[in-house]
């Protein structure tokens, strides 16, 4: 880390008003292409991304290996990115009840808001790369918020051809998955449902 | 409702756009159904894999021009070219960058896109979305390189903003548009098979156009985006993004005077929801 750099760190954690603006200005101009996406929440982001900078900071996080600007960029990037997905996630709060009934399906593995937690990502992008173009189209569609019959117009395909190719699809990804583990070493496959990474600012940078 | 019907309902079940009686038909099964149940978890299984976008770390390190290496660059080429949703992060992302490296981009504010879908009350055109998004698109795009340049252009679209005042007013008095520059344009789609498509003339002189582009489709979808191509095609000259549609089926994008060459132009409009996006019509426009 430079001198100046090392110094910039110092004066903006004791709050003097160039250093604070200095990188006050860094951080909006990051931040700015998200804005539009973040819309109402956009205020709540960008002091979200000034905590973590003060925090990050504050902790000695910023060990020099890049620019302090490049630095404080990649944790511009990682929040914003994780709020706009974070927006985008569902919630299926309601079938709790549904799935407390049900022992069987709970009781043959881990509870499945861990298990999805733990998913291996890259296991799921190759599952996802293996199964048919509009099967991805569909079931995004689906993720978007579209009813049936909406699909049914848009593809222009009857309500109940509909319903079963998307079952078709569901059927055929799930298959893809277990081939897929099934050719995964022991190792390689326990590895598959291990802790993904903690997405959260201290692991996304590997510098953070 | 049996077990088959149940089981094709799920992926709706689970994105809450079944009608009320549906609903209830398939939680009342599922409570009864232990197999439906676990097919019920297999689906939320299914969306988790469908679901899957590239990692934030791959997209910042592709930014930086590094090569990711949690995964296969091939499968994050793949995933890429298929996954609009990543391909329209990644452009935030290396925008970010582009920005964050070069002080001469100017920018500008933006405007926040709308969170809900229109709730009934025709409020009239509101062209200013148009003007708000072709700033930051100005920005983005790199055309304005200078502080100077960029406060110039802001005058000039409060200058429009001023002027559009009075046209709002007198849009906004019947159901549909009265004003002498609004011009209405009908989809390509429109256009009997086997004839020459329409091509609306955009009125000359006028110091701002605002276009009035009927849609023939049901209002399904949260947000709109629009790309304005010229006539060979190639990127998007302008990008607008929140463009309004109106409870007569119109989208309205506003295009002052000077920000289009003579020439034809196809207007290209996107349902977005979620982070995808779906193309809907397209019109063709020409620019005396």
């Amino acid at each position: 880390m430079s001198v100046d750099e090392r110094e910039m760190v110092t004066r903006f954690l004791k709050g003097e008003t160039e250093a604070v603006g200095t990188v006050d200005g860094w951080i909006s101009r990051a931040a700015w292409p998200y804005q539009r996406r973040l819309a109402e929440r956009w205020d709540d982001v960008l002091q979200d991304v000034r905590l973590e900078v003060t925090r990050l900071l504050g902790q000695g996080k910023f060990r020099g290996e890049s620019t302090l600007r490049t630095y404080l960029w990649r944790v511009v990037s990682h929040t914003c990115l994780d709020q706009i997905r974070a927006q985008s996630k569902w919630k299926w709060t309601d079938l709790e009840t549904l799935e407390q009934s049900d022992d069987s399906a709970v009781s043959a593995g881990p509870p499945k808001a861990l298990s999805a937690r733990q998913e291996d990502k890259d296991l799921l992008l190759r599952v996802l790369d293996r199964v048919p173009a509009d099967c991805r189209d569909m079931w995004r569609m689906i993720a978007a918020g579209l009813s049936y019959r909406e699909m049914s117009l848009r593809l222009s395909v009857a309500e109940g051809t509909l319903r079963v190719r998307v079952l078709r699809c569901r059927e055929k990804a799930v298959s893809v998955r277990r081939d897929l583990l099934g050719q995964m070493p022991t190792q390689e496959r326990n590895a598959a449902v291990k802790s993904s990474p903690n997405r959260s600012g201290d692991a996304n940078a590997h510098e953070l | 409702m049996n077990c088959d019907q149940a089981i094709e309902f799920l992926p709706w079940f689970l994105n809450d756009t079944l009608e009320a009686g549906e609903r209830e038909e398939v939680r009342r099964h599922l409570e009864t159904c232990s197999r439906c149940r676990e097919a019920l978890a297999e689906t939320r299984g299914a969306w988790r894999i469908f679901d899957q976008h590239l990692p934030a770390e791959t997209l910042v390190a592709l930014a930086l021009g590094e090569t990711p290496t949690d995964l296969d660059p091939g499968l994050v080429e793949r995933h890429l070219a298929s996954c609009p949703r990543c391909a329209a992060e990644l452009e935030m992302v290396t925008t970010s960058r582009r920005l964050d490296e070069d002080d001469k981009i100017a920018l500008f504010p933006g405007k926040p896109r709308r969170q809900s879908r229109e709730t009934g009350t025709y409020r009239g055109w509101r062209a200013t979305a148009l003007a708000a998004s072709l700033a930051g698109l100005v920005a983005v795009s790199g055309w304005v390189h200078s502080a100077r340049q960029a406060e110039r252009f802001e005058a000039g679209l409060a200058s429009q903003a001023q002027d559009r005042a009075g046209q709002t007013e007198i849009a906004s008095v019947g159901t549909h548009p009265q004003a002498a520059t609004v011009l209405s344009v009908s989809p390509d789609e429109a256009v009997e098979r086997g004839k020459a498509g329409q091509i609306a003339d955009l009125p000359a002189g006028a110091p701002e156009s605002v276009l009035a582009l009927g849609s023939l489709r049901p209002n399904s979808f949260h947000d709109y985006d629009a790309e304005i191509r010229g006539d060979s095609g190639g990127n998007p000259l302008f990008t607008v993004h929140g463009v309004q549609r109106n409870q007569d089926g119109y989208y309205t994008l506003s295009v002052p005077k000077g920000s289009l060459k003579p020439g034809t132009y196809t207007i290209q409009v996107f349902g977005v929801e979620g982070g995808g996006r779906a193309a809907l019509e397209t019109y063709s426009v020409r620019q005396p």
